[in-house]
């Protein structure tokens, strides 16, 4: 009854569909006449109309709408199919996921996501005449690229310090756009002069992005900065006391609208002696402001801390146990926490809390090291044991 | 009198939308928020365990799809992701295949994939059945229940909170979920349990491996997959040694002493394991990102019997592997059937799935 979607003659006409949508209404983009009017019929056309979370094919001008009225869904599918365009001719891909319906007149078609501006769209009609002389075109639509945000950079490397530990657990890469998932560990490199360091990195599939992926955590792998582990005995660590090296980042690296990154970014850096030891919080100075002024309390660390965690697990409260709102910033390669209140400090008692989660660089936090104790020994870092916070009191006067 | 009858009414209208609620398994019906579809497992009765690493959370799925698989079959999809990149109207490049799980009671493959590389990427779940033919899981209207991660990154007070929990792998067992994961600041080892059907309990525990040289302990090394096997968890850790731990010790709060029974060797990212039983003899079979398949032998006095690896390692130490060569490029793995397994290859950017006789 219904003839196939013919594939004899395959005329290719590209709509290219400008403009972005806004708000909820419907919208015609394109529209292609793909049937001269005849005599006793109508002209039938295809459009891509969009709202601003679907894309719908609506086919006009079909004859015989009582019968197609009856159809149902699935039957409708066999007039009207659409396809991704392979880009190899030869491979015939799955039909676009989607609803079908035939209201007022019209084929409709709504995808199951808005089109993608990264591929084009065949379409394809089966001669609604059940003529097989009456042989239409395939069409092929494509959406214009929208435009285009000015390219993203790396904005920040963390630890800031250029000289770091030879067991350093991890980098933080800071952009000043959203990036694209999947292609991370393609694009970073760890290098010494022109030579490359193979697989320093923990490759991870579930990749390590914040939220907006505008900041990627890049963990040196622990089977390597670990001591006595099967990776580290073989090839020993990936960067070695002395040492010059070189953190670079591809400006191949795609930001979310697949744009690649403005520039190659280098972060240079020298590597000294391991650190096995804790934050010691006996050695860190306080600096404390005075009454009705809104100057900072500082906390002046031993070693170079974690940026992230700096800026998430130290918490200022007033004497009633109220958190005092107001901006941190860190300073001197994340040796320095300085926090201004947003309102000026009464005369009175404060604390900073801190969670004993904190790291150092090396990934030595104020609960435990690292690598902790032998196995003969006593456990003197029981996480059980350990308090989750650390409390830093400090006197407005 | 007639206001006590209205506020009857009224209540009994609150009830109906409960009528829908599953009071075995806590499910209720609408469309789960998923905002990214991570790490697959498969609780009892069909139900798709799936980690969501942006929302912190586990989604278990009713997929309606409990009909015993009639006969085994040789499931066999090439280009699997262009396939489904075309079904979703979008590019292989710009679609990601993030983990793949076999339906034990059916024998149906599903496959959580991301569409898009971005933040606003979408997820979504297809189905493969035994054709290969490719399907996908509509999630609305569906039977489901949620569970959040109890130190979910909330939003910090006053300001935006970056800390994420990546999920690398999750299993169902003995009524509960097992979820590996690591964060992007903090580096911690901790496994998270769950009652399963969830009733918002979460246990944590730590768990620490042994160093071989010097006779370290460590505590913090996250695991980035995991099977279970004879009342033990068998871990790899991100730092390539392959653990032994005793469910009865996985207790909320504490630390436990894993047994290091394997160590992978360099240049080598554990990916994905099963277990399987091939005549008397049970196996692990562990796909990794340096060599082909591992095998390992595995039983339960041989794991008790191996000497933990708590001194210098040599290549010898721990229970003793063979490397499947011809099974390049696996980037996941699961049971089909008792005979056969289904594979993810993947290779310069095509991925296929493949069935194989278990080795």
């Amino acid at each position: 009854m219904l003839s196939p979607p013919p594939i004899a003659l395959v005329v290719l006409l590209s709509v290219l569909i400008g403009g972005n949508l806004r708000g909820q209404e419907e919208r015609t983009l394109a529209k292609v006449s793909v049937q001269s009017q005849r005599a006793g019929t109508s002209a039938i056309s295809v459009e891509l109309r969009e709202t601003s979370n679907a894309s719908i094919f609506a086919v006009l001008g079909l004859p015989n709408a009582d019968r197609l009225r009856t159809l149902d869904a699935d039957q409708l599918s066999k007039l009207l199919t659409i396809r991704v365009q392979p880009r190899q001719g030869d491979v015939v891909l799955p039909t676009l996921l989607g609803t079908y319906s035939f209201v007022d007149g019209e084929l409709l078609f709504q995808s199951r996501f808005p089109l993608s501006e990264s591929v084009r769209y065949q379409v394809e009609l089966a001669s609604p005449l059940d003529d097989p002389k009456q042989i239409l075109p395939s069409l092929l639509f494509s959406t214009h690229p929208k435009p285009k945000l000015p390219a993203a950079s790396v904005s920040a490397v963390y630890p800031s310090s250029d000289v770091l530990p030879e067991n350093l657990l991890k980098f933080y890469v800071h952009f000043t756009a959203p990036m694209s998932r999947g292609e991370a560990y393609q694009r970073i490199h760890l290098m010494q002069g022109s030579r490359e360091i193979k697989s320093p990195f923990l490759e991870l599939g579930e990749e390590l992005w914040d939220i907006e992926q505008t900041r990627f955590t890049l963990l040196v792998h622990p089977g390597l900065v670990k001591r006595g582990i099967k990776p580290r005995e073989d090839t020993g660590p990936p960067m070695s006391s002395g040492n010059e090296y070189l953190l670079q980042i591809d400006s191949d690296w795609r930001s979310a609208d697949r744009q690649t990154l403005a520039a190659t970014f280098v972060k240079k850096f020298r590597v000294a002696d391991a650190d096995y030891q804790q934050p010691n919080p006996t050695m860190w100075k306080i600096g404390t402001p005075k009454a009705n002024t809104t100057d900072p309390v500082t906390l002046t660390f031993d070693e170079s801390l974690d940026h992230a965690m700096l800026n998430r697990v130290l918490v200022v409260r007033g004497p009633s146990g109220d958190r005092v709102e107001g901006d941190a910033t860190l300073e001197q390669h994340e040796t320095r926490w300085s926090f201004k209140p947003d309102k000026p400090w009464k005369s009175d008692g404060y604390r900073v809390e801190i969670a004993t989660n904190l790291e150092d660089v090396a990934g030595n936090s104020l609960a435990r090291p690292f690598e902790t104790k032998r196995v003969d020994e006593p456990d003197k870092s029981d996480e059980a044991k350990v308090a989750s916070q650390m409390v830093v009191e400090f006197l407005v006067q | 009198m007639l206001r006590r009858k209205f506020s009857w009414a009224l209540s009994l209208g609150l009830l109906i939308p409960c009528a829908n609620l599953n009071a075995d398994t806590g499910m209720k019906e609408g469309t789960p928020d998923i905002k990214h579809a991570g790490a697959l497992a498969f609780a009892p009765l069909g139900v798709l365990l799936v980690g969501d690493s942006v929302s912190a959370s586990i989604f278990a799925i009713d997929t309606g799809d409990a009909q015993a698989a009639t006969n085994a079959a040789s499931v066999s999809i090439e280009k699997v992701n262009e396939k489904i990149a075309a079904m979703i109207g979008s590019s292989a490049e710009e679609t990601s295949i993030n983990d793949m799980a076999v339906n034990p009671l059916s024998g149906n493959i599903y496959l959580s994939v991301s569409r898009g590389r971005g933040p606003s990427a979408a997820p979504v779940i297809f189905k493969a059945d035994a054709q290969g033919a490719l399907s996908e899981l509509s999630l609305k209207k569906v039977k489901f229940s949620k569970a959040v991660f109890a130190n979910a990154p909330e939003s910090k007070e006053g300001a935006r909170n970056p800390r994420m929990s990546a999920i690398t792998d999750i299993q169902f067992m003995d009524g509960k979920v097992v979820i590996a994961g690591l964060s992007n600041e903090e580096f911690a080892s901790k496994l998270r349990l769950m009652n399963y059907p969830f009733d918002g309990s979460e246990q944590s525990t730590s768990v620490e491996v042994y160093h071989g040289a010097h006779g370290k302990l460590e505590t913090a090394s996250p695991v980035r997959t995991f099977v279970t096997y004879e009342n033990s968890v068998l871990a790899a850790y991100t730092c390539t040694p392959l653990v032994n731990i005793p469910i009865s010790d996985l207790k909320p709060g504490t630390k436990t002493q894993g047994k290091t029974i394997a160590e992978l060797g360099n240049m080598n990212q554990p990916l994905d394991m099963i277990v399987y039983k091939k005549g008397d003899q049970d196996y692990l079979l562990m796909a990794n990102s340096a060599r082909g398949v591992m095998k390992l032998k595995l039983s339960k006095t041989d794991i008790e019997g191996t000497k933990a690896i708590t001194s210098r390692i040599a290549d010898t130490a721990g229970l003793p592997y063979e490397t499947v060569k011809d099974l390049k490029g696996v980037v996941q793995l699961d049971k089909l059937n008792a005979k056969q397994a289904v594979l993810l290859v993947s290779n310069e950017g095509r991925q296929d799935i493949r069935t194989i006789d278990l080795p």
